[in-house]
């Protein structure tokens, strides 16, 4: 009976652990698009004030915000980073964060600073979108690990 | 004796090789390597769908290779890092400067928006200048400059590709150290002529970046300096400036391109600087193929 018990108490826990877990990984998804937004806004900072190469802007880009992307070092190139925190973006910020790394480089200042304002723009909006789902989505999360837990509960007592 | 930086310039070692190398493609860097006088190749010319070639002596020797459009394009942006647009400016005065110090003439489609340059598309040619070989030289010149009382400097002539930015850092190194110890400003508008001049123990101080007549005229104002050295000159605007700042006194050391001092004489620009005597003396320079300079000087006597 105290076995059935702790191993009750344990499925209960883990699916509380579980709905946690995913609540703030929907938040990092979150903070990790607020980060890419804030380096596009210092990329077009950079290249509007001093024309820098990418990889100037990326060693002298501030740690916190390469942290912020989900990136433990300082990366030699956006593509690189985008490897690194893949698992925390969304397909269509994925896309676009590519799209923008792979145009980048190829144009004079002028147009350079257009895209970037294009990028900003629509990763913004895909940040208004995940903004507005998250509530909901960690509800979702937290109801279905619960019931699943209760329900392996029923299911093993 | 050779300046250690200069043997690095040679083709076969050397870090500016190897940098430049990593930049081309496989089938050129073989091609090259195949030639006997490997390390006396001044230009490497890249063409789109033409043969590529290189200048040995100011001789033209066709590569059997053939680069697409595409490749060229590829280069290019591997020449500008990644990032087009940090290289605007100069592109639209067809070149970039590679961050080892070499310059890349750049030619290819231009585009103009109400006859201001916006760009330089589908690029088709890239020139590759090595830097070669260069006794050091230029104590001549530099007893010149030494020797003027009133301020006047010398200005350096020669067709393009015989060494003018290369005997200007000689210059350089020779004035900021040794001897003459002097205060030398660098107005480096193509971040070409300050390339590896930057050492701790030179009075040097370099303006990258600048326009001529902004670098000069910042250096004249707020640097004090002995000496100022600028490669290039010849526009009005920039005889303009430099006239307007002579009666500060400080020699101004410069090149030009031209093959003799009546066809220099013949640019407005220069022209202006000669009835201003800005310069004491007109120095051309041709190789003597020693890996040193000859020289021809005319003194410009003040009326």
């Amino acid at each position: 009976m105290l076995t059935k018990l702790l191993g009750s108490l344990l499925i209960a826990c883990a699916g509380f652990f579980i709905s946690v877990s995913f609540c703030r990984f929907e938040s990092k998804r979150l903070s990790v698009l607020d980060s890419y937004i804030s380096l596009l806004f210092y990329i077009k900072g950079q290249v509007d004030c001093y024309l820098r190469p990418i990889d100037e802007i990326l060693m002298s880009v501030d740690f916190d915000i390469i942290k912020g992307c989900g990136c433990r070092e300082k990366p030699c190139s956006i593509f690189s980073m985008l490897d690194e925190s893949k698992i925390y973006l969304e397909k269509e910020s994925y896309r676009l964060l590519y799209t923008f790394a792979s145009e980048f480089g190829s144009v004079y200042k002028d147009e350079q600073l257009l895209r970037c304002d294009y990028y900003i723009e629509a990763l913004s909006e895909e940040r208004r979108g995940l903004f507005d789902e998250v509530p909901s989505r960690n509800k979702v999360a937290r109801a279905l690990f619960m019931c699943a837990s209760f329900a392996l509960l029923i299911i093993l007592w | 004796m050779y300046i250690t930086e200069y043997k690095k310039g040679t083709i076969e070692s050397g870090d500016i090789n190897t940098a430049l190398f990593e930049l081309l493609p496989e089938k050129i860097i073989e091609e090259i390597k195949r030639l006997p006088y490997l390390s006396h190749i001044e230009e490497i010319r890249l063409r789109a769908e033409k043969y590529s070639s290189v200048v040995v002596n100011r001789e033209n020797i066709l590569l059997n290779v053939r680069l697409t459009a595409y490749e060229i394009n590829e280069i290019f942006k591997r020449m500008c890092g990644g990032s087009l647009y940090a290289h605007s400016e100069t592109i639209k005065n067809g070149y970039i400067t590679l961050p080892f110090g070499v310059r890349v003439g750049v030619g290819g489609r231009a585009v103009y928006n109400q006859n201001e340059m916006v760009g330089v598309y589908d690029i088709s040619l890239l020139c590759i200048r090595i830097p070669h070989k260069i006794k050091i030289s230029g104590y001549e010149i530099c007893s010149l400059v030494n020797g003027f009382n009133d301020g006047r400097g010398v200005l350096i002539y020669s067709p393009p590709g015989v060494g003018k930015t290369t005997l200007l850092r000689n210059i350089s190194i020779i004035l900021s150290s040794g001897e003459y110890k002097k205060r030398v400003v660098i107005v480096d508008t193509r971040g070409e002529l300050s390339y590896m001049l930057d050492k701790p123990y030179m009075c040097m101080d370099i303006l990258s970046g600048y326009s001529k007549s902004e670098g000069i005229e910042i250096a004249t104002r707020t640097l004090d300096p002995e000496v100022i050295i600028c490669d290039e000159i010849g526009s009005v605007d920039e005889a303009n400036a430099i006239c307007a700042l002579h009666n500060s006194g400080i020699p101004l050391i410069a090149s030009a391109h031209g093959k003799c001092v009546s066809s220099l004489l013949l640019r407005e620009g220069i022209s202006i600087l000669d009835r201003a005597f800005i310069f004491g003396a007109y120095v051309g320079i041709e190789r003597d193929g020693y890996g040193g300079f000859k020289y021809d000087i005319l003194k410009r006597e003040v009326n």
